[in-house]
């Protein structure tokens, strides 16, 4: 039985590879590879449309709501006999200063009982 | 190899979101992916799909994708593992339903006694690949296929060097059984 060299082995192979990977592949792979991409690539950006699509309404909502308050706390800090800070503007902070403090009501305090 | 040294600046180009530089990377390496697909499924209508996702997958890890190999064998491990990963899950699915593996499906090497064409000696190699062990197939399609050495098969599979050598051992010696007397017979 004559012997088959690696030589001869590795040509049948590569003869049969050749003929199989050829015949394997459907037509425009590359296309097709790239359209796969593209649709990967539009899921990312259609998950996060749709993020965006459900909070909308949420985040125009909160927006108009935080504009309302602010507008609200800026038109009642006009009555404070001192001037408040940006901060305690936009929260509705009453001003605080040395004299408010210690002339403090202490009416509002129950009496303490014996 | 050809085009080792001129894959990085396409590398650089797909991983900033140049899809052209993407497809030039698809045209240059698709035949060898398909070949190695082919190599370890046999005449199989999966290889297109197995091309297609080894593709999507290196797409998918191309930040990860250091360098340290060639865009070559990078796709050539992918291939690998995905081919494997399809030749266990058909492995499992064979014994589940109690049925004949895929790969036994071929025919059992014959010769007619009319002639002995190119179409039957394919389908004669083709049928001894398959009854090769996967992990056998794997070697055998890096070293006489694909045409890498010893170290970078080894490298490719995560092995040792000295286990390519003795599977390779193992599954050539496992071929000539059954290429050889048939081949004999033709001549």
């Amino acid at each position: 039985m004559p012997y088959m060299t690696d030589q001869h082995l590795q040509t049948l192979l590569h003869e049969t590879t050749e003929i199989s990977s050829e015949s394997n592949l459907k037509p425009f792979l590359t296309d097709r590879i790239m359209r796969r991409i593209q649709t990967l690539n539009r899921s990312d950006e259609y998950f996060f449309q749709a993020l965006w699509f459900a909070f909308k309404p949420v985040a125009l909502a909160s927006v108009l709501l935080t504009l309302i308050f602010i507008s609200y706390t800026t038109f009642l800090s006009r009555n404070y006999e001192v001037a408040p800070t940006p901060v305690e503007i936009v929260f509705g902070l009453q001003p605080m200063n040395l004299i408010s403090a210690y002339s403090a009501d202490l009416d509002e305090f129950p009496p303490l009982s014996p | 190899m050809a085009h080792t040294r001129s894959d990085q600046p396409f590398l650089d180009r797909a991983r900033n979101g140049d899809q052209n530089a993407f497809r030039e990377l698809v045209e240059r390496h698709k035949l060898s992916v398909a070949r190695t697909v082919s190599g370890m499924l046999g005449n199989d209508p999966d290889v297109d799909d197995v091309v297609q996702e080894v593709f999507i997958r290196f797409y998918q890890t191309l930040d990860r994708f250091r360098g340290d190999a060639t865009c070559k064998t990078y796709l050539t491990r992918i291939a690998i593992n995905r081919s494997l990963d399809i030749l266990r899950r058909r492995k499992r699915r064979s014994i589940m339903f109690l049925s004949r593996d895929h790969a036994s499906s071929y025919p059992e090497p014959q010769v007619e006694d009319t002639q002995f064409d190119r179409f039957d000696r394919i389908q004669l190699i083709q049928s001894a690949i398959s009854r090769l062990k996967p992990h056998h197939r794997a070697v055998i399609v890096l070293r006489l296929i694909d045409g890498y050495s010893t170290s970078e098969a080894a490298k490719i599979l995560n092995i040792a060097e000295g286990t390519v050598l003795s599977r390779l051992s193992r599954a050539t010696a496992h071929l000539r059984d059954i290429i050889s007397p048939v081949l004999e017979q033709e001549m």
